[in-house]
């Protein structure tokens, strides 16, 4: 019985014109995400890792190729249905948190769940629930400026996990932490891992991506070769 | 969807709440607006009334022949400007007959107190003439009216808390309609306080009219009372109609007077006041259109700082009509709140100031929320969505990919 696939990318590929050259900054790109995995994307900057991550958010669409979210099409996806798309089946983690600054972290977590048609109640109960599980459930009313690094990313997770998303998206979870608050994160996203998350990390650390599964390396907007993890 | 228009309002007023003074001065702005446009609608308004309807108690002026009408409107009716000079008894005389006239006033005018116009009359014209209420001048009052040929008299409520003046006071009055002129040595009682009318009443002292006659220098000794002069008689037909017969006969008639139609003189005075009224709002209006091109522009500049937050936004499912409707909402908001405050503020201010202006100027304000205030805080919404398209215009092509980078 084969694994069900999350994402799957087929010959894709995304050029940019700048001026009069043609920047292939995917060139055709293979590539499957089953349910359930823990994979990470290394690769030197301008290997068009950052890309591929913002294909598979469906932030940026393929100019070639195909990409297939559970199983929709993007490209045959307009603007708003690309909108819930993402807000319903996507979890995004970034480097810098990007937390927004006048809201409370119960409200932060919130967020995706407005967006997604949550009624408040139930909202608020699910924002509750995240908050205790990444180990904030008694900062549910700060905001992110009293909070540390650490304490920021873990809101950011929360969040990321608000609907209950199919893949969640991490693009150098730790890159603004200490080594001992990155490791704390990078086993809170293990466990979600092992709780039934599929994981995406973008990353440049090897000890990052010695966590997932599968590390993917890109090379000149290829995937380059992929290590499993014996 | 409706949680999802909720939470974009909520979200929109927990950003304006986020930058507290910005928001706030700009909100003050809009309200200083939309205060001073509340305050000048409502003064002209009340202005306008007044004006219009002080001129509604005579059908008809006979004046001087000699003079402009709005000379003899005004210094009958406004107690502005000087009478320009006087017409004879006889003519008094004469329209008191005519079977179509209701009620015939004279007055004779020429002296003051302390500033305040000293009116010759008959005790009928507290009768005959309204307020803008249209109450008659007597209705209210405290006292009585002057007995005929006594010397008594009825004072505005402006001329008594400002001279102090009440029932039983005595005075002496000078000759001349400005300050300074020679005193006479008559003198009068106080026998009754007028309310206060909004009306130019409240600034005048009225008198008998046989009395003014007593005093030396405005009769000729001996002389006929057919002749003794006049300065105006108001005139009140059984029929508003009968005016334009009346100011007919007044053109081909003896040359001792000639007939003005009051309202027509207001009409003309208002449409030269009424442009510099509207010059007076259209300022007003600037300033509050002014108040929102800075809510333009003040949103406008956050974009460019909030490009992460909205990018922040588009990943977590905001649509592009999210954004859209976040950024102009914040602009609603800010036009509403400031504008709420300034219709507080405007009407405040004027109903604040209202006890005063009918007290010491006799001008009587409307105080209260109208149908006005309903049409001002619609043009609100258009200009806060107009002040905010712009903006919201701004944050909707605001790239996401690019701004979600690691890096400030």
């Amino acid at each position: 019985m084969s694994a069900e696939i999350v994402a799957e990318l087929v010959r894709v590929e995304r050029v940019y014109e700048m001026g009069e050259v043609l920047v292939h900054a995917l060139d055709g790109v293979d590539l499957q995400i089953e349910r359930g995995e823990y994979a990470a994307i290394m690769g030197r900057s301008g290997s068009g890792k950052s890309t591929l991550l913002n294909m598979m958010g469906c932030l940026d669409r393929p100019t070639a190729g195909t990409y297939r979210l559970t199983n929709r099409d993007v490209a045959e996806l307009d603007d708003d249905e690309l909108s819930s798309l993402r807000g319903r089946t996507l979890g995004f983690i970034f480097q810098a948190y990007n937390l927004i600054p006048h809201l409370t972290v119960l409200e932060n977590i919130e967020v995706p769940m407005d967006y997604a048609g949550v009624g408040p109640r139930e909202s608020r109960e699910r924002a509750e629930a995240l908050a205790e599980r990444v180990g904030l459930g008694d900062r549910a009313d700060h905001r992110p400026t009293q909070l540390s690094g650490g304490q920021q990313q873990r809101v950011a997770i929360a969040r990321a996990l608000a609907n209950d998303p199919s893949l969640l998206l991490a693009d150098e979870p730790t890159g603004n932490l200490d080594s001992s608050t990155g490791q704390e994160i990078l086993d809170l996203l293990t466990h979600l891992n092992e709780a039934g998350t599929t994981m995406i990390v973008v990353t440049h650390d090897a000890k990052v991506a010695g966590q997932a599964h599968r590390t993917i390396h890109m090379l000149d907007g290829r995937v380059d070769r992929i290590l499993v993890r014996p | 969807m409706l949680s999802t228009s909720v939470a974009v309002l909520r979200l929109a007023w927990q950003s304006v709440r986020r930058r507290p003074l910005s928001s706030f001065l700009t909100a003050l702005v809009v309200a200083l607006g939309v205060a001073l446009v509340v305050a000048v609608e409502t003064v002209r308004a009340s202005a306008d009334r007044s004006f219009t309807e002080t001129a509604r108690g005579y059908d008809v002026i006979l004046g001087p022949p000699q003079g402009s009408p709005l000379q003899i409107v005004l210094s009958t009716l406004f107690h502005v400007d000087e009478p320009p000079g006087t017409l004879p008894w006889s003519a008094y005389d004469a329209i008191r007959k005519d079977p179509r006239v209701a009620a015939a006033i004279p007055y004779a005018m020429g002296d003051t107190y302390r500033g305040h116009r000293v009116v010759g009359t008959v005790p009928a014209m507290f009768e005959v003439l309204t307020d803008g209420e249209g109450r008659a001048l007597q209705d209210g009052m405290r006292g009585r009216l002057f007995g005929e040929g006594r010397f008594e008299a009825v004072v505005g409520s402006v001329v008594a808390s400002r001279t102090g003046m009440g029932i039983g006071t005595t005075f002496g009055v000078s000759h001349g309609l400005v300050e300074g002129g020679q005193p006479h040595k008559e003198r009068w009682a106080v026998v009754g306080v007028l309310r206060p009318t909004g009306t130019a009443h409240d600034r005048a002292i009225s008198i008998p009219i046989a009395t003014f006659y007593a005093i030396p220098g405005h009769t000729v000794p001996d002389q006929e009372e057919e002749a003794r002069p006049l300065s105006a008689v108001g005139v009140r037909l059984k029929s508003p109609a009968l005016r334009l017969l009346i100011l007919q006969e007044s053109r081909t008639g003896k040359a001792e007077a000639q007939a003005v139609l009051p309202a027509d003189q207001v009409r003309k005075l208002m449409a030269i006041v009424g442009d510099v009224n509207q010059g007076v709002t259209i300022v007003a209006w600037i300033v509050t259109v002014v108040a929102a091109v800075s809510i333009l522009v003040g949103l406008y500049n956050t974009i460019q700082g909030r490009r992460r937050e909205i990018a922040v936004l588009r990943a977590l499912g905001a649509r592009p009509a999210h954004v859209f409707g976040l950024i102009l909402l914040e602009a609603l908001i800010l036009c509403l709140v400031g504008g709420a405050f300034g219709l507080l503020l405007g009407h405040g201010a004027v109903a604040a100031a209202a006890p005063t202006l009918l007290g010491s100027y006799g001008v009587r304000v409307d105080v209260g929320i109208g149908g006005h205030d309903l049409q001002m805080l619609g043009a609100l919404v258009v200009l806060g969505l107009l002040a905010g398209l712009l903006p919201a215009w701004r944050g909707l092509t605001t790239p996401v990919a690019d701004n979600l980078q690691a890096e400030p």
